[in-house]
């Protein structure tokens, strides 16, 4: 086994341990508490 | 010129190939220069097989598509017909068996029929394989030969192998077909002497004697 | 008698010598890589390169004294199957014919063409007396880089099945290919004795010295780990997802939908209760609207805890236009939006939303609202459910997961062409 497949291996777990304890704590960075502000404040269809 | 029996024998100063018809030479042609390979073996080797001395009298080299290969004609001095031949650093000793011609598979293939690599051939109880099969032409000679090798002179050869180095080898050209038996082997098992000097190699102690 | 013959490379011009006159028959330029045919008097170009393979441990023409006898590195060859690539070294010495280096994952095997076959079924395999067990499962290498002679017409991409045989540290290799079968023994030997015998420095120490770097891609040693990195990467990403459905459970939903007015907000319409039963769960809002068009309505979900009165905000928003300009027509926006609202503890909630519907570019006023005096409003109808998947962590995963074979990749292939 060459050591960067053992790198990987750790890196496998590292980010699975992460995504897990995300979702056991129900933390996402992408959840929508807040309201997003659009550029200038206005909406309407961004269509040019 | 060891051998009064061998008809051809190639000039080794002007490439002539000389036919012996009684005590007149004739000059039948020449045959082409041969092309330089590392081969350890040289006219004047000779091998102890089996109790008997066999002297390297004669060499024909044999190309095909994918290669080349030699055989050497020794002479043991019973009047009967072997060729060690060289390829691929390996050696196979082959002496004629014009009985196994009887053989429903060779017949076949002596009339002109084909025969498929992964052939199995039975001889004295043992099954060989066919491992290949070339269109062979005669690249070049030198010493003493059997046949002319004139250029454009070509055959068809197909090798058998045991399981136990046991070797299987035929020939088919103009003449007719012709079969070999024998078996594969090591330079060292043949116990050689008088080997080619190779500039920039030692002979190794083993093959010395 | 010289034996070596001198060639010039039909392709570069680079001074070439074939040192197995008579029997190679291929030949890879050291300069170029082109492949030459050199069983004829006449070198024929094959293939033409620009590049000579590289990376080599054993140069051709390197000698080397193994097992009483010298041998001449005539060619070498860089294979690999579905997890590994290795080195395999042509020796040849014209007395004694030719032999085998075999360097895979620094370590070295010599190896022997056999002449007596081994016998036996796939399992087992008797030869010379000693049975031989099957090690392995049969696989399929191919050949990726070619330098020096051969006798065979050896070319890159050339394909051969192997099965491994084992008694002790011997090894019998049995490799068929174009209708032969070819059987070699391998013995191990020590990298000191090779080391020696080439006048080469230490395998490890080598390592050591000349690749600090660990994942270096063209290391004499390194064994082809890509296949198994994407492997690994796919089974994790997969992995992942049962793990983390597992994890968000259990599902519960409640709907209901609003009415959007324009130029005002329909406040705190109930749309059910939903009960978190684990610590912590994901909760998500679906807002979905039919046929509107040239608007957008506002929503905002208040996840109020009956035990606390305590509220988690969210916000939604549903839109739609189309138009047509110079290009045609266009339409934009979802009439479907989904909220994503994690860290909800566990507990009993209402859901209440608050929605305004605007018009683009303004609202509608209500004469055009028809004969109806009813003013205009947006239906939305609001899903709410517990224990959903945080898809944006998942794929945040997969692209973490997939990054570092890639950029192993992009290593491997900056080095292999960039030197």
């Amino acid at each position: 086994m060459t050591l960067r497949l053992v790198l990987f291996l750790l890196w496998i777990a590292m980010v699975m341990a992460g995504c897990l304890s995300a979702s056991y704590y129900a933390w996402s960075p992408f959840s929508d508490e807040e309201r997003p502000m659009r550029a200038g404040g206005s909406y309407g269809p961004t269509h040019k | 010129m060891r051998s009064a029996a061998l008809p051809y024998s190639t000039c080794a100063y002007c490439q002539s190939l000389l036919l012996r018809d009684g005590l007149e030479l004739q000059d039948i042609g020449k045959v082409a220069v041969l092309p330089p390979d590392v081969s350890p073996i040289q006219l004047g080797t000779s091998l102890r097989v089996e109790g008997l001395t066999l002297t390297v009298v004669g060499r024909v080299r044999w190309g095909w598509d994918n290669g080349s290969w030699n055989e050497w004609l020794l002479d043991a001095g019973d009047g009967s017909e072997r060729w060690l031949g060289e390829a691929m650093g390996a050696f196979m000793l082959t002496a004629a068996r014009a009985d196994l011609r009887e053989l429903p598979m060779i017949q076949g293939f002596a009339t002109g029929g084909e025969i498929a690599v992964g052939a199995r051939l039975t001889v004295e109880g043992i099954t060989l394989v066919a491992i290949d099969r070339k269109e062979a032409r005669c690249l070049g000679s030198e010493g003493e030969l059997p046949f002319p090798t004139l250029p454009g002179r070509s055959m068809t050869n197909i090798d058998f192998r045991g399981p136990n180095r046991e070797a299987v080898s035929l020939q088919r050209d103009a003449r007719g077909a012709s079969v070999w038996l024998g078996y594969y082997s090591d330079l060292a098992s043949l116990a050689p002497a008088n080997l080619r000097t190779i500039e920039g190699w030692s002979i190794p102690r083993e093959l010395t004697r | 008698m010289n034996a070596v013959r001198n060639i010039a490379c039909p392709n570069c011009g680079g001074a070439l010598e074939v040192r197995a006159a008579g029997f190679s028959v291929n030949l890879a330029c050291a300069y170029c890589g082109s492949l030459l045919d050199v069983s004829r008097p006449e070198v024929v170009l094959i293939e033409a390169h620009d590049k000579a393979a590289k990376g080599f441990r054993l140069a051709p023409g390197a000698r080397g004294t193994l097992f009483d006898v010298e041998w001449e590195t005539v060619g070498a060859l860089r294979r690999r199957d579905l997890g590994y690539s290795w080195e395999e070294y042509l020796l040849f010495n014209p007395y004694a014919g030719y032999r085998w280096l075999v360097l895979s994952d620094r370590e070295w095997q010599f190896g022997t063409m056999l002449l007596d076959l081994p016998e036996g079924n796939d399992d087992t395999v008797s030869w010379r007396g000693e049975r031989f067990t099957r090690d392995g499962d049969a696989s399929t290498s191919e050949t990726t880089a070619v330098l020096g002679e051969f006798y065979w017409r050896v070319r890159a991409g050339d394909t051969v099945e192997a099965m491994l045989y084992e008694r002790g540290d011997t090894v019998l290799s049995r490799e068929g290919g174009g209708g032969e079968v070819n059987w070699t023994q391998l013995v191990p030997v020590e990298d000191d004795v090779i080391a020696q015998a080439f006048g080469l420095g230490r395998l490890k120490a080598h390592r050591a010295v000349r690749e600090p770097s660990p994942s270096s891609g063209s290391s004499s040693s390194t064994a082809n780990d890509l296949p198994t990195m994407f492997g690994l990467a796919c089974a994790a990403i997969v992995a992942l997802l049962l793990a983390m459905v597992l994890i968000s459970g259990p599902v519960e939903r409640a709907s209901a939908s609003i009415d959007a007015p324009f130029a005002a907000t329909r406040e705190g319409v109930r749309i059910g209760t939903l009960t978190v039963r684990r610590p912590w769960q994901f909760v998500t809002v679906t807002a979905r609207g039919t046929d509107f068009d040239n608007r957008w309505v506002d929503l905002d979900y208040s996840l109020v805890d009956r035990a606390t009165g305590q509220s988690m905000d969210g916000y939604g928003i549903v839109e739609h236009y189309s138009g047509r300009d110079s290009d045609g027509s266009w339409t934009e926006g979802s009439r479907k939006g989904t909220t994503l609202l994690g860290r909800v503890p566990r507990g009993t909630y209402d859901l209440y939303v608050d929605a305004s519907a605007h018009g683009w570019p303004s609202d509608p006023s209500p004469q055009i609202s028809g004969w109806s005096s009813l003013p205009e409003t947006v239906t939305v109808s609001i899903e709410a459910e517990t224990g959903s998947l945080p898809w944006g962590n998942w794929w945040t995963a997969a692209v973490l997961l997939f990054a570092f074979p890639c950029i192993a990749v992009w290593r491997q292939y900056r080095e292999e062409n960039g030197r």
